[in-house]
């Protein structure tokens, strides 16, 4: 699995479908969770509306990263999250598990990949 | 040289900008060519005029001319020289202004319109100058899902400056006071007296 990660709006998507030839078929936003595991090329987005659904539901990052390996595991597979821990760490518990949790789970997948990216206004910068 | 600065607030980015612009405008030779400082801000409030009272005060005796002009760059005629080295602070404040700028309460932005006349702007200036440096503000990475009128501001500045980031021929990540190249070479900066 490759991860790509940046700030909102930085053309993360973009750069994924260009630099892996995806179609837009093959693109799954995780706002609408877990698509089936796929054998073809795919690039689930929006890993950070995924890890907020599961901070809502106090699922642990070991937890959330398991129930991501079916794609995760796979060389095939393409994961775009938005970086989120820039910003004042909130007030709010559930806000502040969500940037615990997004960050670790970040940690392990960055771990898992093959090759992660950071888009930068649409310019990328190798991290692994 | 087409440059843009990117940084979060208070990472220095004007001041970088400021340092080269003036190198660029030497060329290494202590007499500048014409030195433009294009402020954009519509200020509204007390906070915003002494904001812009902090940024003259920081650029008194570096010998730039003001420019107050805040959008629709991409029409009007440009007031300065094509041998100008120009400073653009900000292309954020370009965005908010060409978003919200003249509509009254109550209306939607169009922002598609708004974008294209920003970024239509930015290379109209860019190329109609000698050395042309331009910054922007990464709002990017915090985790809040804002209300709809900000989270719009927010893209169609993201989408601007990957836009204007294609054009530059150097990006630079800015944090306090020091710049990363993120395209293209590092510029030469301007070293003030101590």
């Amino acid at each position: 699995m490759d991860l790509i990660i940046g700030g909102a709006y930085a053309g993360k998507l973009t750069y994924a479908v260009k630099e892996y030839g995806l179609s837009q078929g093959s693109l799954f936003d995780l706002a609408n969770g877990l698509p089936a595991p796929r054998s073809a090329p795919c690039c689930l987005y929006h890993l950070e509306a995924f890890t907020r659904a599961c901070a809502v539901s106090s699922m642990r990052a070991e937890e959330v990263a398991a129930a991501l390996a079916p794609f995760t595991d796979e060389r095939h597979v393409v994961i775009v999250s938005r970086e989120i821990g820039c910003g004042i760490v909130p007030m709010d518990a559930l806000e502040r598990a969500y940037r615990e949790l997004h960050g670790q789970v970040l940690a392990l997948l960055a771990a898992k990949a093959a090759r992660v990216v950071r888009i930068f206004a649409g310019i990328e910068e190798v991290l692994k | 040289m087409i440059i843009l600065i990117i940084g979060g607030s208070k990472s220095g980015k004007s001041h970088l900008a400021q340092r080269i612009t003036k190198a660029l405008a030497g060329d290494g030779s202590p007499v500048c060519g014409p030195m433009i400082y294009w402020a954009t801000m519509e200020p509204t409030d007390g906070e915003d005029r002494a904001r812009i009272e902090k940024h003259i005060a920081d650029r008194a005796g570096w010998g730039f001319e003001t420019v107050e002009r805040g959008r629709d760059i991409a029409r009007l005629p440009i007031p300065c020289s094509r041998e100008a080295s120009v400073l653009f602070d900000s292309v954020t404040a370009l965005v908010t202004n060409e978003l919200f700028g003249g509509i009254g309460a109550g209306t939607e932005p169009d922002a598609e319109d708004a974008k294209r006349r920003s970024l239509e702007g930015l290379i109209r200036l860019s190329e109609s100058v000698r050395h042309f440096v331009c910054v922007a503000d990464d709002v990017f990475r915090d985790g809040f899902s804002f209300d709809g009128m900000t989270e719009t501001w927010r893209r169609a500045l993201a989408e601007v400056v990957r836009g204007f980031a294609e054009h530059a021929d150097t990006v630079l990540e800015a944090s306090c006071g020091l710049a990363k190249v993120r395209k293209g070479v590092m510029t030469p900066l301007y070293e003030e007296e101590k």
